[in-house]
């Protein structure tokens, strides 16, 4: 079997699935090729920081501005909007997703409206490896549906661990051990209750078809009626190294992150998870490795895949004070989180350390 | 519903619009940064393509959209629309005042990499938006009217050229 030339070498890293598999074999077993590829891949992620990553735009808002253009004449008008702020995403990179991920959804159930079916209670997590393309591929749910409600994790600081316990209302965790002693006294935020709804749009996801050249198949009637809603509740974020809260204006990631939050539920008022799943894995684009690994996940009420992009970041299953979760690392040794489940709530530890030191600080929280 | 040369915009353009306008921002905010100055070079790719077919739309104009989009931003960089370049610079002077530290790590990230692409042929240039805005494969070779088996050849290429442009830049500056 022949080395694969650049090219090939390079989609392999954004496209696996179209490589053939003779040669995406000889590049796992030929080391001449691992250490070739590892080179295009640390150019690849170099360029990918400095181009970051996708920011907000308001569409409906550019086509009323693009009316006003069309009456004009010629010259578009200048937005008057002001400048964006680099976005939280660019900076905060892997760790953050991992917040996000804690972010999808916490509870308060009691200011839920009647009629409302819970259909996501995750007791586990599962590790589902993704190609950076399936990132790409993955539709945003904003370009599927109609979004309502806070779209971004807002953090207000609390001058301390009990103003952090009393303003989320349940017990928060302190670190003990394994905390570098450089990074200094901790720093709490507390992340409030807030409601996101989606509603799937017939309209929507034809358009996306459109957009992406897809052939989708449209979307069933029970699921354009459906509105999925999520809580997120009270989460604290303890912050070691630099404050979360801060984020935006010093760019810098914290050193050290704990996460602790109520477990997320997520409900609907007609379609069941599997049901909108079923008609996700369905948009072609999204690779079959990725789709039969979301499969494999069984009861996907129970369990909540957690993206691990491949070549970039390895995760394996550890054991928390006895509670099973997830060890992620991002291959660098430059970043790894504990993701954990117990006794209803969700622990995250994401930072600047050895996957072992945050296993360790994972098992101080006391 | 908007009008020109006398004929409305009709619900198959809205519909293009609203899908297309986030990924043609993309692009022109890979080129441009995160300033005001992608989403006006998007309102000009827009305007571009209604002049051209109106109602009556291509049938794939995801291509003729993402070529005008990179060939846009990349005129806007390379000075020849000086004017919004001083109206983003002046922007960036009012965020300054506002986020002292985000302004300067923003700033300075985003200057490397317009100088960068400023330098670089616009092959290269054009090829590392596209990507990086997320496009697959396919159509950036759609976009760039090249073979789809020649695409991760350049752009190998072009990230090798990108990593020396920031590595003559980060030397010049020591």
């Amino acid at each position: 079997m022949r080395h694969p030339n650049d090219g090939e070498l390079r989609r392999l890293l954004d496209e696996a699935w179209v490589v053939p598999a003779p040669l995406r074999g000889h590049v796992q077993s030929c080391e001449r090729c691992r250490m070739h590829i590892a080179s295009l891949q640390a150019d690849a992620e170099a360029a990918q920081a400095l181009f970051g990553t996708e920011g907000t735009t308001d569409a409906a808002a550019a086509r009323e501005r693009f009316a006003l253009n069309l009456g004009k004449g010629l010259a578009p008008v200048r937005s008057a909007a002001p400048p964006r702020r680099l976005p939280y995403w660019r900076i905060a990179g892997g760790a953050a997703a991992a917040i996000a991920v804690l972010a999808i959804g916490f509870t308060p159930i009691g200011s839920y409206a009647k009629g409302l079916l819970l259909i996501f209670q995750p007791q586990s997590f599962k590790a589902v490896p993704i190609a950076p393309s399936d990132g790409a591929a993955l539709p945003n749910l904003r370009q599927l549906g109609n979004l309502q409600g806070v779209r971004n994790i807002r953090l207000s600081p609390a001058a301390s661990l009990a103003a952090a316990q009393a303003a989320a209302g349940f017990k928060v965790l302190a670190a003990g051990q394994g905390v570098p002693a450089n990074l200094g006294s901790p720093v709490y935020a507390v992340m409030p209750s807030q409601t996101e709804s989606l509603q799937l749009s017939a309209s929507k996801v034809a358009a996306y078809a459109v957009q992406h050249h897809l052939q989708i198949p449209p979307l069933p009637a029970d699921l354009a009626g459906s509105m999925l809603s999520v809580t997120t509740g009270p989460a604290v974020v303890t912050s070691y190294g630099g404050s979360l809260s801060t984020l935006g204006a010093s760019g810098r990631m914290p050193q050290l992150l704990i996460a602790q939050a109520p477990a997320p539920k997520v409900y609907s008022t007609g379609a069941t998870v599997q049901e909108i799943e079923q008609y996700l894995l369905s948009i072609p684009g999204i690779s079959p490795q990725l789709a039969a690994e979301i499969r494999s996940i069984g009861d996907p009420t129970r369990t909540l895949p957690i993206p691990i992009p491949i070549g970039r970041a390895l995760s394996k299953t550890v054991m928390v004070n006895g509670a099973q979760g997830l060890a992620i690392n991002d291959q660098t040794g430059i970043g790894s989180a504990v993701v954990w489940q117990k006794n209803g709530m969700v622990y995250t530890v994401v930072g600047s350390l050895p996957e072992s030191q945050a296993l360790t600080v994972a098992q101080g929280l006391h | 519903m908007s009008r020109i040369d006398g004929g409305p915009v009709g619900e198959g353009f809205d519909a293009l619009f609203l899908a297309e306008w986030p990924r043609v921002v993309g692009i022109a905010r890979r080129v441009l940064g995160s300033g005001v100055a992608a989403e006006d070079a998007a309102q000009e790719v827009f305007l571009a393509f209604y002049r051209r077919f109106g109602n009556a739309l291509p049938e794939r104009p995801g291509p003729w959209l993402y070529a005008a989009a990179t060939h846009t931003a990349l005129n806007v960089l390379r000075g020849e629309r000086r004017r919004e370049r001083r109206e983003q610079l002046e922007g960036q002077k009012a965020q300054a005042l506002l986020d002292p530290a985000g302004a300067v790590v923003a700033r300075e990230a985003e200057r490397e990499l317009q100088c960068a692409l400023r330098r670089m042929r616009p092959m290269n240039a054009a090829i590392l938006a596209l990507r990086y805005a997320g496009l697959r494969y396919q159509e950036i070779a759609q976009t760039l009217q090249i073979p789809v088996d020649q695409v991760g050849t350049r752009l190998r290429r072009a990230e090798i050229a990108l990593r020396k442009e920031i590595g003559n830049a980060s030397s010049e500056r020591r």
